[in-house]
């Protein structure tokens, strides 16, 4: 669908709200190494976007940046009407709307689950304990654990601490949420507990951008895949057409790997 | 029944133990004939009887008609006392320093760099003769004395500092101890979830109520330029502010780089986890990178805190007269050189394990809830 010329324009979002993010002509790199290779992207509200490609690809790296875990060097990143700058300032704002999943969870192990979900809440948005408290324990029902709450991360099993760190995320109450390969360090049964509850984030109408493999997954609620290979976005299409016409001999190539 | 694992290492222990006891009985037999045969006397009795040695400048209050055991007790109460003021403030600091060397700013961070290489490349005594030269040859005379902070003065005489003084009653002292042990047992027992958790703040109210009926008056005393002496304050004699600024400067060098180490252990996937949730730095390292690291940290800073009070008897290079140099003067002075080594040892053996086991407890305290 598109060709290598078009593949650098990314397709123009149908509605007329502004855009979540918007990268235009985004480039990084490790020391000489070029690990983002003009990356033209833009998310709408409420739309999902699934992200795939080999290992080493530099989907992490992408969106790390878009919450300036990572700096890039060239080109724009825009959250919200924000553009990513030095400015600390607006770096903070921004990383207050957007929360992140990491694949290794990433939970604080010296608090329990819920002071890991109040601390940010009380730090940053300078909440009361008891309102921290709350919304701490609404988001624990949501991910289905509210029963764990005065465990240690430790005391959890890798599905639970996946949930928890879902939901401390969401007591910030993103209005976008970013996953890192988020079930690729779990054992298999655990997989569908992290995924149902994406799923149901997902129905709720949350910006969601996830890295991950689960192609099932992406089928049932991707907008939009991005398939990235070496630095660069190859392929952006949605999923039916994705999974059945691949118009990339990588992505062809990608495909006929992870299905089988 | 030779070849049971369990019973051959009973026997091979008893085997040791009796070979060591053996060899103490010997020695010390053969050290009590042969004292005994040139007549020098032996025991704890001298420690009764006025000592008649001079101890320069003491924590506590001492004449020269006290007897020995009070001299060892000054002398056991400034080398504590080092200790403790040495291993505060190089706590601190080394928190400071260790922490402003992973800073991104290079002046900064090249400062704290060159702290740690000069306090862990210099052999303490080193330090402490040149800064003891200091004073003479680059200090003011006390009329022209340095302000390096508020409250602090130093000049050829020593340093002058705030003294922090607690007026009380002595009764009123005892209802407040015992206020304090209640309030951390209630503490402890809330924590376990054995009282409630009101209980705390409750015993703590009764001892702040105690301090209150014992009429306690807490006052900072700031000192007073006179015109030709201060007036207030802590004077600090130039042997001891040296002896502290010297293993203070020393320490923390050494406990700048177990920070760096702690807080590098802790994995980058929690700075990432705490700037996505949009904390800033400062709030990062204290919320979530230093209470992970103290766990990491306690062994080997206990470590240094033991080597602070060993390093403490360096305190005889600048005339200090701390336990160490206090106990040389009555071993020369009664002759009792047994006696005076088996308490020099009784008494850092004593220090440095008290140390250790409250590293040990604050360890177990704190110790990550795994499955
Ligand atoms: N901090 C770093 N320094 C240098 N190279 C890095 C760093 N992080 C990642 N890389 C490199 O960048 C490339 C992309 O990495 P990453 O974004 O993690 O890929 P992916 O998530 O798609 O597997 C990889 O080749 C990786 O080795
Ligand atoms: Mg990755």
């Amino acid at each position: 669908m598109l060709s290598s010329a078009a593949k650098r324009v990314a397709p123009m979002p149908a509605s007329s709200e502004p855009a979540a993010i918007e990268m235009v002509g985004m480039n990084k790199w490790y020391g000489s190494f070029h690990v983002l290779k003009d990356i033209n992207l833009t998310v709408r509200r409420g739309e999902r976007l699934v992200i795939c490609g080999p290992s080493g690809s530099g989907k992490s790296t992408m969106i790390r940046c878009i919450n300036r875990l990572e700096e890039h060097q060239h080109g724009q990143i825009v959250v919200d009407g924000v553009e990513l700058t030095n400015d600390l300032k607006k770096i903070d704002v921004i990383r207050r709307d957007i929360g992140m999943v990491f694949q290794h969870f990433n939970l604080f192990p010296h608090l329990t689950i819920l002071e890991n979900l109040m601390l940010s809440p009380i730090w940053v948005r300078s909440m009361r304990r008891w309102q921290a408290e709350q919304t701490a324990m609404h988001y624990l029902e949501r991910v289905k654990i509210p029963d764990q709450a005065h465990k240690y991360p430790g005391q959890l099993s890798g599905g639970q601490q996946q949930r928890v760190a879902i939901a401390r995320a969401l007591c910030m109450s993103p209005k976008i949420m970013l996953f890192d390969e988020p079930t690729s360090a779990l054992d298999p049964e655990m997989v569908k507990e992290v995924l149902d509850t994406m799923v149901a984030l997902a129905e709720d109408g949350m910006t969601m951008l996830c890295v991950t493999h689960e192609m099932g997954f992406a089928r049932q609620i991707a907008d939009r895949i991005v398939f990235m290979d070496q630095g660069e976005i190859v392929e952006m299409n949605n999923p039916s057409e994705f999974f059945s016409n691949p118009s990339h001999e990588r992505s062809k190539l990608f495909l006929g790997q992870i299905l089988y | 029944m030779l070849s049971d694992a369990k019973t051959r290492s009973i026997i091979i222990q008893c085997a040791l133990v009796g070979v060591a006891a053996a060899f103490a009985a010997l020695l010390v037999s053969t050290t009590f004939a042969n004292l005994r045969a040139r007549g020098i006397p032996i025991g704890f009795d001298f420690l009764t009887m006025p000592s008649r040695i001079v101890i320069s400048e003491a924590i506590l209050t001492y004449k020269s008609r006290d007897p020995y055991y009070w001299a060892i007790a000054t002398g056991l109460a400034n080398t504590v006392f080092i200790s403790a003021v040495v291993i505060v403030f190089s706590s601190v600091l080394g928190l400071v320093v260790g922490i402003t060397r992973l800073s991104s700013n290079p002046l900064a961070a090249g400062t704290c760099r060159v702290w740690v290489e000069v306090a862990r490349n210099s052999p303490p005594i080193v330090l402490l003769i040149f800064l003891y030269s200091l004073w003479w040859k680059v200090l003011p005379p006390v009329g022209e004395a340095f302000n390096p902070l508020p409250g602090v003065y130093a000049s050829m005489r020593g340093l002058v500092v705030p003294a922090i003084s607690m007026d009380v009653a002595t009764p009123g002292l005892l209802v407040i101890a015992l206020a304090l042990a209640l309030a951390a047992a209630g503490w402890a027992a809330a924590r376990r979830g054995w009282l409630p958790p009101l209980a705390a703040p409750a015993i703590l109210a009764v001892g702040v109520a105690g301090l209150w009926i014992a009429d306690a008056k807490f006052s900072v005393d700031w000192p007073i330029f006179t015109g030709s002496n201060f007036k207030g304050g802590k004077e600090l004699t130039p042997e001891l502010s040296t002896i502290l600024i010297g293993l203070t400067i020393y320490t923390t060098g050494f406990v700048a780089e177990i920070v760096r180490g702690g807080v590098l252990s802790v994995g980058r996937g929690q700075w990432d986890a705490g700037h996505s949730l949009g904390l800033p730095r400062g709030k990062i390292l204290r919320l979530i990178i230093i209470p992970q690291m103290l766990r990491v940290i306690v062994p080997p800073l206990n470590s240094q805190y033991i080597n602070v009070v060993k390093n403490s008897t360096l305190a005889i290079a600048v005339g200090y007269p701390d336990f160490l140099a206090v106990m040389n003067t009555i071993i020369s002075k009664s002759s009792h050189s047994i006696e005076g080594v088996f308490i020099i040892l009784g008494v850092y053996l004593a220090l440095n394990l008290s140390l250790s086991s409250a590293a040990n407890w604050y360890n177990r305290r704190i110790a990550i809830v795994e499955r």
